[in-house]
């Protein structure tokens, strides 16, 4: 069915809305000039000047840090919790099953003060050094992350053969060669899915890094936004650009990874 | 002598009885079936013989051993499953391998072992492939050569020809018939097909509501039911009364006479009446009346079966 010229237009305009902004913010991270509303000229002035601004590099790299942790804690996490829902049954199962969607469900901000009075009153924000206190920080991104893992690896498993595990025991295999060469091989797009699910969420989080990050300690988010408060400088721009492109590379594979493959 | 035994083995699911105080024994190289309607427990009793269920009663004995509290992994049985279950990340020639593979077998070994298996089953050509590329029935050779590789001691073959179609159906029979006869391996075939089972078992257990109806070649089954069921189970058959039967081509029918015939069918090699609207015969395609002939139907004592 062709679209009538009203709906292009409320197409048109809802494209507006929700691009433009990403659009004139990428656009003017190659600005010239200092201003970010008034076009001055073609450079990539403000890349150099953010690749050179050592707190941007530590705060770009502390968030890669807590992302890189907090991805494998959510991939091993989450896959298990969608295996042992899948394959066993026990008390209380349908109770951690909705248990998984609360993280996914409750305001993050609830979270976040959640996570601020624990790691407050445990000492845990101020009790490591830097770079150990980072830490804490990818554990606080595990809570919400690891339930997308799950909820992504158990829908490939809803589709999976239960005869292919007996099948490998028929043949001689026990439980671990059985989930080491037949589950998990079976299960790896959807791991790799919802670990770059987990990657991206947790780099660009702000609210619950917010409130769990102790003095000294600066993720990516978190500097954007102390910065803002002063100026918006293209500097911002071209660092968060970096950001998009890599949240969008990464989305892009998460997305072909999900995809059925056979 | 005997190969594996069921020592009156009963197995519940809840309140349901799925198999009853059954007591079976298969021999050393023998074609046998397991044969009932869906839901008679011959699946289950496969289950237990391959491990993948526990007896509440009764003992499964291989070669004389109780193999109660052996995991599916250690039985010396291994299972074509009716899914075929073919592992869909490995290629074919991996699938062969994999029930090597994971029991340590040494390098060396696996591979001319893998090609032997393949070419049993007239897949050598296909050994790179991948399942996804396969046809049903190629799958099942390739999960017939997984378990044949394994060098079991029985095969347990669950439906195996139900997911393929008629032509298929016909040729994987003699093929399979074959092939149990080449490897020598005894293979237990569970099946609701009283076709399948007759054209290529020795022997035939059949099997109702979890208990075993009788036990026999697939000749005495037929010639010599032991029980209603079986005798309306195989073929067609006419039940006179509570004890007595006759199969539709024991009938012959001489023309003229009070009976009437009801129904005409020509099979092409043969014709199938129905006289006086219930009882069944069938004659040779030189003995042909029409709907309406006036017949008489004739039999010895020697053609009745007894129940």
């Amino acid at each position: 069915m062709r679209l009538s010229l009203p709906l292009k237009l409320v197409l048109g305009a809802a494209l507006l809305v929700l691009y433009a902004p990403i659009a004139v913010l990428i656009a003017f991270s190659f600005n010239a000039g200092r201003r970010v509303s008034v076009w001055q000229g073609f450079s990539f002035d403000w890349y150099v000047r953010a690749a050179n601004d050592a707190r941007l590099i530590e705060a770009f790299g502390n968030s890669l840090t807590i992302a890189a942790i907090a991805t494998v804690i959510s991939t091993l996490l989450g896959t298990a919790t969608a295996i042992a829902l899948w394959r066993f049954s026990f008390r209380g199962k349908s109770v951690l099953f909705g248990l998984l969607g609360v993280p996914v469900v409750v305001p993050e901000i609830c979270l976040g003060v959640a996570l601020l009075i624990v790691f407050a009153r445990t000492g845990l924000m101020t009790a490591l050094p830097y770079p150990a206190s980072l830490l804490p920080i990818a554990l606080a991104h595990v809570a919400f992350a690891f339930p997308f893992v799950a909820i992504v690896v158990r829908a490939r498993l809803a589709g999976f053969d239960p005869r292919l595990i007996e099948a490998s025991r028929d043949l001689g295999a026990g439980e671990w060669a059985t989930l080491t060469r037949v589950l998990l091989p079976l299960l790896r797009p959807a791991m790799v899915a919802g670990a770059l699910l987990a990657f991206t969420l947790s780099l660009d989080d702000f609210v619950i890094t917010f409130f769990t990050t102790g003095p000294g300690t600066t993720t990516f988010p978190v500097l954007v936004y102390s910065m803002v408060r002063f100026s918006v400088t293209p500097e911002i721009n071209a660092a968060s650009t970096v950001l998009i492109a890599v949240t969008l590379a990464l989305a892009a594979l998460a997305y072909k990874f999900q995809k059925p493959s056979t | 002598m005997t190969l594996l035994a069921l020592d009156r083995v009963t197995k519940r699911f809840g309140t349901t009885t799925a198999v009853d105080d059954l007591t079976l024994d298969i021999r050393p190289g023998e074609f046998f079936a397991l044969l009932g309607p869906s839901g008679c427990g011959k699946t289950t009793a496969m289950r237990m013989i391959a491990g993948f269920e526990t007896p509440d009663a009764g003992r499964v004995l291989l070669d004389g051993q109780d193999v109660a509290g052996t995991p599916p992994e250690q039985r010396p049985v291994n299972l074509v499953f009716q899914s075929y279950a073919v592992f869909p990340h490995l290629s074919v020639a991996r699938n062969v391998a994999y029930g090597l593979e994971v029991t340590n077998t040494p390098k060396a070994e696996i591979a001319p072992r893998v090609a032997e298996a393949l070419a049993l089953v007239k897949l050598d050509q296909r050994g790179d492939a991948m399942p996804s590329q396969l046809s049903g029935g190629q799958q099942q050779r390739v999960a017939l050569a997984r378990a044949l590789v394994k060098r079991p001691k029985l095969l347990l073959l669950d439906e195996p020809l139900s997911a393929l179609d008629r032509k298929l159906r016909a040729e994987m029979q003699s093929e399979l018939k074959r092939l149990q006869r080449d490897v020598g391996i005894a293979f237990l075939l569970v099946t609701h097909d009283q076709d399948e089972a007759m054209s290529m078992a020795d022997r035939i257990a059949v099997m109702q509501a979890g208990k075993l109806e009788q036990v026999g070649t697939p000749a005495d089954l037929y010639a010599r039911p032991a029980t209603r069921f079986v005798a309306g189970f195989f073929g067609e058959m006419n039940f006179l009364d509570d004890r007595r039967a006759i199969r539709p081509e024991r009938v012959r029918l001489s023309a003229g006479g009070s009976s009437r015939v009801t129904e005409a069918v020509f099979l092409g090699d043969r014709w199938s009446y129905v006289i006086d609207g219930t009882l069944r015969a069938t004659a040779s395609t030189d003995c042909t009346f029409a709907v309406g002939d006036a017949v008489t139907t004739v039999w010895t004592d020697a053609d009745l079966l007894r129940l």
